[in-house]
């Protein structure tokens, strides 16, 4: 398990995903943060310590390829793990062209993540 | 002279064509029959005669002979009898077997005339040839068949559309509990493998499962409300409701397309009475336009304000409001037609069929510019409004009283 103990961000508007991720990535060993927008996470002063960021696509307000945009200008980064609840091929390959680890649809389940993690640490 | 009258009028029929009243009848421009107060032809005038190019003993037998469109025959005869027992005045269209064998559509109306002891002295019936009009009517009805083919074909294009716009938000919609389901279970599952097992902890987490559960179910019950119903049915709709629906459905693919949505509903809204279905494909369709209208702006935010109100005359107005690009106001009224579209890929039935709809409720749909960006469209719809029961497309009251 390469990344047990690392902090993992969880930014989704979702509320129920929001609830549920952080829980079984505790579960995994991690240290899990959620936060509702871009925004937040951006404000948080827990992100100069975030590992890997799960991050929702489509969210009011920044989405996630804006919440990315932003982080390559401020020159900081942070292996991203898209999940997005709209199953759509081609937004999942310009994500991973753009530089993400993973790109996830919901539903994804326990393995899914755990090698889309594997992949992310590879990123750093 | 009641009895005097009688005897005249039952005098053999050719006898009188030729009398004075033979000749009156003659004068008048037009085709006029006198009948016995039985029903028995007693006069044709000139022009009746001429038209059909028969004698008088021809046209007295005119229900066993094809005087009358065969077709008509069962149905005059039947009005015809009846007016004759009953003594009422009547009123039929038929068609008239002309000279050369062509038969033109006519309109019959019979009268009584009583004499001075209140009993019928003899019939007047006039036939006016309506032929012309009864084609121009026919054409119409045609073209309104047409037109109402072509209607109910955009209305069921809509409802493509509608359904392909929401494919994506239903994937959304019900993949986000979804996950929320699969992360819980495996929670869940490692909890309980966990030495010693988080029975708390697992217990929690299988209660959110359940929730989310529910959460999937019931926007699949909002989507079988939205699309298994192909009737228009009239009921009582709460606009606040039928707005949420279609907000909670729609929230998704909106925002994907960056748009901010904020819904002011008024309190306390009378329900009007219509097809729910139908409005909350009109509301949708609002929703769609005014997010299609906001997608290449870029210098100020995607606001889309939904809101409901109660009009002073006693409706209730509905209006979507953006910031988008708006629309060239020499264009307003193209923005209703079919086909019309200010959008790349878009097929320009959303407004004209959304119109339609709305005026099917006895209400308006209009649209106009803001003052700052963007448009804002609305409808208004009279509560206590009753609509008639009828296919989707058909027109209104049918203006011929056909016997």
């Amino acid at each position: 398990m390469t990344g047990a103990h690392s902090l993992v961000a969880v930014v989704d508007d979702d509320d129920s995903v929001r609830e549920s991720l952080p829980d079984l990535l505790r579960e995994l060993g991690y240290v899990a943060l959620s936060f509702s927008s871009a925004e937040e996470f951006l404000a948080s002063d827990r992100m100069g310590q975030t590992n890997y960021l799960i991050l929702d696509v489509a969210m009011p307000g920044m989405s996630g390829p804006d919440l990315q945009a932003e982080l390559r200008r401020r020159r900081r980064h942070i292996p991203i793990i898209y999940i997005t609840a709209r199953p759509d091929e081609s937004l999942r390959r310009r994500l991973l062209e753009d530089g993400a680890a993973e790109c996830l649809f919901k539903p994804f389940t326990e393995k899914d993540l755990l090698e889309a993690l594997d992949v992310a640490s590879e990123d750093k | 002279m009641a009895l005097a009258m009688d005897a005249e009028i039952d005098q053999p029929a050719p006898e009188l064509a030729s009398d004075e009243r033979g000749k009156t009848v003659d004068g008048i421009p037009g085709l006029v029959a006198i009948l016995t107060p039985s029903g028995e032809v007693s006069v044709l005038n000139k022009q009746i005669l001429e038209y059909c190019g028969r004698t008088m003993e021809e046209l007295q037998q005119w229900g066993t002979n094809d005087t009358l469109h065969p077709e008509d025959l069962p149905r005059v005869i039947q009005i015809f009898e009846q007016a004759i027992a009953s003594g009422v005045p009547y009123e039929l269209e038929t068609r008239l077997r002309r000279f050369d064998g062509f038969y033109r559509w006519f309109q019959l109306r019979g009268r009584p005339v009583r004499d001075g002891s209140g009993e019928i002295a003899r019939w007047y019936v006039l036939l006016t040839d309506i032929d012309d009009l009864k084609r121009a009517q026919d054409e119409l009805r045609r073209e309104e068949a047409a037109l109402n083919k072509v209607r109910s074909e955009l209305a069921h294009l809509a409802r493509l559309t509608t359904l392909s716009a929401f494919t994506a938000s239903i994937a959304h919609e019900v993949n986000q509990p979804l996950a929320a389901i699969v992360t819980n279970a495996s929670t869940c599952l490692r909890m309980l493998a966990a030495g010693p097992p988080n029975i708390e902890g697992a217990r929690e987490t299988a209660k959110r499962t359940i929730r989310d559960g529910q959460r999937a179910s019931e926007v699949i019950s909002r989507l079988r409300g939205l699309f298994t119903r192909k009737e228009a049915a009239i009921e009582p709709v709460d606009l606040n409701e039928a707005m949420r629906e279609v907000i909670a459905l729609s929230l998704s693919e909106l925002q994907r397309a960056g748009a901010i949505v904020r819904a002011d509903l008024a309190d306390h809204l009378p329900p009007v009475m219509g097809d729910r279905i139908q409005l909350q494909q009109v509301i949708l369709n609002l929703l769609m336009n005014a997010a299609d209208a906001m997608s290449e702006v870029s210098d100020r935010p995607k606001a889309l304000t939904v809101r409901s109100e109660r009009e002073d005359g006693g409706g209730v107005r509905v209006s979507v409001r953006d910031t988008g690009v708006g629309f060239d106001l020499q264009s307003v009224d193209r923005l209703f037609e079919a086909f019309y579209t200010t959008k790349n890929g878009g097929m320009g039935i959303g407004l004209s069929v959304s119109r339609s709809i709305i005026e099917r409720h006895n209400g308006r749909l209009w649209a106009e510019l803001n003052h700052d960006h963007g448009a804002t469209v609305a409808f208004s719809i009279p509560t206590g409004s009753v609509i008639p029961k009828r296919e989707p497309g058909q027109r209104g009251e049918s203006a011929n009283a056909q016997v």
